[in-house]
């Protein structure tokens, strides 16, 4: 038994955790072929429905259909319970953040994070300073990953934009269970696919004026976005309109949509597209995803924007180290999960010790999402490393460091055998007037041996995860 | 419904019309190639290729067919190959397909899933083939399975499908592209006895039409064994209980137009409205005293043109002009 990592399955001593115990003698009562035909029919799903996310830089293959693996991850109901609670405090702080930081800045104010750490933020959106924001909660729809090292869970980072992969999830389970009905029914699982109800009441509370049937749509870049797929499915489940930019226009304050019967007030928009290209009135003026006057409208409070702009402040990685202080400022109390260790690279102790020990840590910019641009210090060699010294001497306010953590393995169906890959997890946590979040997470998985890429955007793959109930 | 969402269900419509209908006479066509003279199979191309205002590909079909024994099997090679898997030939079947599900793709929303899953089967059938894996088989098969997919498609929609604006812009773009289609080839066809290179067609011609659309059987019990070309134009056309005539698509828009409210760009609705009325009133009053049929069905064909530009302007893509109309 390897040490290093947290076995999801098994105990030190190679024993089942009593949680997988079900699991463990149904899947060793189970032959090769059996095993093999259920992975068959789990995959078929996801072809036959394309269930796809696109990878950028591919040229031919634009729907990618996810790779997803047969074998549920099982977490007990009470680790769940306690990730749940962690999840809704950090969520909460990083809602009040948000409105504080474009309202009195009272957090600045007391000193418990540099000024210029949050105004020289990429994603501070300054013209979003003293705009009322519905319901005083900017952040509706947070994803936040999680990875369990030996100690226990850690946040790794808060997708406070527009974090995909909760389709995912719900494709996950329903291309799952049906291949292992008693196990579902004796581990009592909690249920994902009510998503939709919960996420419709969401958006449904944000609606301006206290409309009680609002006009939900939501928002697109479009076809090619890599999570069409998910945006298309997501405006089934709440019955919205899939609206793209040039769907919608802007007309005496408010905002409508071109549909068969003429134009149609829109009064929530969950929006999918990044602040950059809402409106070319406001942002990115070449843009051509977004609305021109919708930044107007939203000012006047006649349409509702799920996450509000500049949200992206509290997801930036910098800011991610002071969390919990935030907790503390905002709740005084103790932050129930805990962050990754960080190093800021603007502050130069931090940098010279990520300096010197470049090949122990992962390097990631501070605006980054989707595994992009990180840097793996024990997956290169010393020139290499070298080289991304100058880089990071250079612009070190751009990067943090985090230790490169060995994340929990689970028992994965490839090739035939059970292989263990690293996997984390990405609860959804909905906030409207309360904080609510279903009985499951996304969860996904590092396909290729070896690697800790879990983002479905570098090719990573997928499992159900599956709360229990009755788990022992 | 949303108007871009419609504008995708219709498109949808008609280019999973035009997969049906290449795939019905690519079938035929590939069947003729068996037991029918170099005439009658190079006639059979230029109408094809005609009738889709595509060009063929390296000239083919100018060559002196008369003096290649193996014209029919070569040549036809690559004619079927580009009518098939051609994705930069915008009447290919796999480039309609590929149009159609992209369109379906974007609408999934819109649709049922049982569309989806049936559009994607097709899809998969489809990703993997090239013309030299079904013309090694039997090439017949091929076109005839695509047909029996998209007649699926069709059926799973009537059966799933929930009958508002998205059902009716469905149909509209279906049948309009048949009857644009239809107009097209029966134009081409009526000229053909005009044709000296095709002195020696002995009605396969048009015997062959009545195969693809489902008319032989049909004929025979209301005019008999022979094939007489005005017949079988008539029946083409006209026949409002046949399924793939004229007449039958030309009735399905307008009473598919009946269901649609008022468009939000009146003056645009009331002409497609107009337009539907003057192709009915085409069809069933001026077909019969009319000698000159190609003239006709040219005024068929170009009103369904207006018809679909009318239909967009009217509720895809209509101006907003000031705030008055809101």
């Amino acid at each position: 038994m390897n040490s290093l990592y947290y076995d999801e399955f098994f105990n030190t001593d190679g024993t089942p955790r009593p949680h997988c115990q079900l699991l463990f003698d149904e899947l060793q009562n189970s032959s090769v072929e059996k095993l093999e035909g259920i992975q068959e029919r789990v995959t078929r799903t996801f072809s036959t429905q394309s269930i796809s996310f696109t990878l950028y830089g591919e040229d031919e293959q634009t729907e990618r259909i996810i790779p997803i693996d047969c074998i549920p991850r099982i977490l007990p109901a009470d680790e769940w319970e306690r990730l749940e609670a962690g999840l809704i405090q950090r969520v909460t702080a990083l809602n009040r953040f948000v409105v504080d930081v474009y309202s009195k800045a009272q957090i600045l104010t007391d000193g418990v994070i540099p000024h210029d750490l949050v105004l020289g933020c990429a994603q501070y959106r300054i013209e979003m300073r003293g705009v009322p924001i519905p319901l005083s909660t900017p952040i509706g729809i947070c994803g936040t990953d999680l990875v369990r090292i030996n100690e226990g869970f850690r946040v790794l980072e808060d997708n406070l934009r527009v974090p995909s992969g909760v389709s995912y999830m719900i494709a996950n389970r329903q291309a799952t269970k049906t291949n292992f009905r008693n196990l579902y029914r004796q581990y009592s699982v909690r249920e994902v696919e009510n998503y939709g109800e919960v996420l419709y009441e969401t958006l449904r509370e944000f609606a301006p004026h206290n409309q009680s049937d609002p006009c939900i749509a939501l928002l697109t870049p479009g076809v090619f976005n890599s999570a069409f797929y998910e945006h298309m499915f997501l405006a089934d489940e709440v019955g919205a309109e899939l609206v793209e930019g040039r769907d919608l226009i802007v007309n005496d304050g408010y905002v409508y949509m071109r549909t068969t019967s003429g134009l149609r007030k829109v009064d929530v928009i969950y929006r999918r597209i990044d602040d950059d290209f809402l409106d070319p009135l406001f942002y990115r003026e070449d843009s051509v995803l977004g609305v021109p006057g919708l930044m107007h409208v939203y000012r006047k409070g006649n349409v509702a924007l799920v996450n509000a702009p500049g949200t992206g402040v509290a997801d930036d990685k910098a800011i991610y180290a002071y969390v919990p202080k935030i907790i503390q400022y905002y709740l005084a109390e103790e932050p129930i999960l805990q962050n990754v260790e960080t190093h800021l690279c603007r502050d130069p102790e931090s940098l010279q010790y990520v300096l010197d020990n470049l090949e122990h840590l992962v390097v990631k910019p501070v605006g980054g999402s989707g595994g992009y641009g990180l840097f793996i210090g024990s997956r290169v060699n010393s020139k290499e490393r070298d080289a991304f010294r100058v880089t990071l001497q250079e612009n070190a306010a751009q990067y943090i460091a985090q230790p490169e953590l060995q994340l929990s393995k689970s028992p994965c169906w490839i090739d035939r055998r059970f292989q263990s890959r690293c996997v984390d997890l990405r609860p959804f946590i909905l906030s409207g007037m309360n904080c609510r979040l279903v009985g499951g997470a996304f969860c996904r998985i590092a396909l290729p041996e070896g690697s800790l890429v879990v983002n479905s955007s570098q090719g990573g793959g997928a499992k159900d995860l599956w709360v229990a109930d009755a788990a022992c | 419904m949303l108007a871009r969402s419609a504008a995708g269900l219709y498109w949808m419509g008609r280019y999973l019309r035009r997969v049906e209908h290449v795939s019905r006479l690519m079938e035929v066509q590939v069947d003729a190639l068996v037991d029918q003279s170099l005439e009658q199979i190079h006639f059979g191309w230029l109408r094809l290729f005609s009738h889709l205002k595509v060009t063929n590909p390296s000239a083919v079909l100018e060559s002196d067919f008369r003096n290649h024994e193996d014209w029919s099997f070569s040549d036809s090679f690559i004619l079927a190959d580009d009518l098939t898997f051609n994705v930069d030939n915008p009447s290919s079947i796999v480039n309609c397909f590929l149009q159609g599900r992209e369109n379906a793709r974007q609408m999934r929303h819109c649709i049922s899933a049982e569309m989806w899953l049936s559009l994607n089967r097709t899809h998969f059938r489809l990703k993997d083939l090239t013309i030299d894996s079904i013309w090694q088989r039997d090439p017949h098969l091929f076109y005839a399975e695509i047909v029996q997919h998209i007649s699926t498609f069709m059926g799973v929609c009537a059966a799933t499908l929930y009958r508002d604006e998205r059902w009716e812009f469905l149909q509209i773009g279906r049948y309009i592209e048949h009857a644009q289609l239809m107009a097209a080839l029966l134009i081409y066809q009526a000229q053909s006895a005009t044709m000296e290179d095709y002195e020696e067609l002995d009605g396969y011609d048009w015997k062959s039409l009545l195969d693809c659309f489902q008319a032989d059987q049909p004929y025979q019990n209301r005019y008999g064994v022979k094939v007489e070309p005005n017949h079988v134009m008539n029946m083409l056309v006209t026949d409002s209980i046949l399924p793939n005539s004229i007449d039958h698509a030309v009735d399905q828009i307008r009473m598919r137009m009946g269901e649609l409210g008022q468009a939000p760009a009146q003056k645009s609705g009331a002409l497609a409205q107009r337009f539907t009325g003057r192709l009915v009133s085409l069809l069933r009053y001026e077909w019969p005293d009319v000698e000159d049929k190609r003239r006709l069905l040219t005024l068929v064909e170009s009103l369904a043109y207006k018809f679909h530009d009318h239909l967009s302007n009217a509720w895809f893509n209509y101006e907003i002009i000031d705030s008055s109309r809101i």
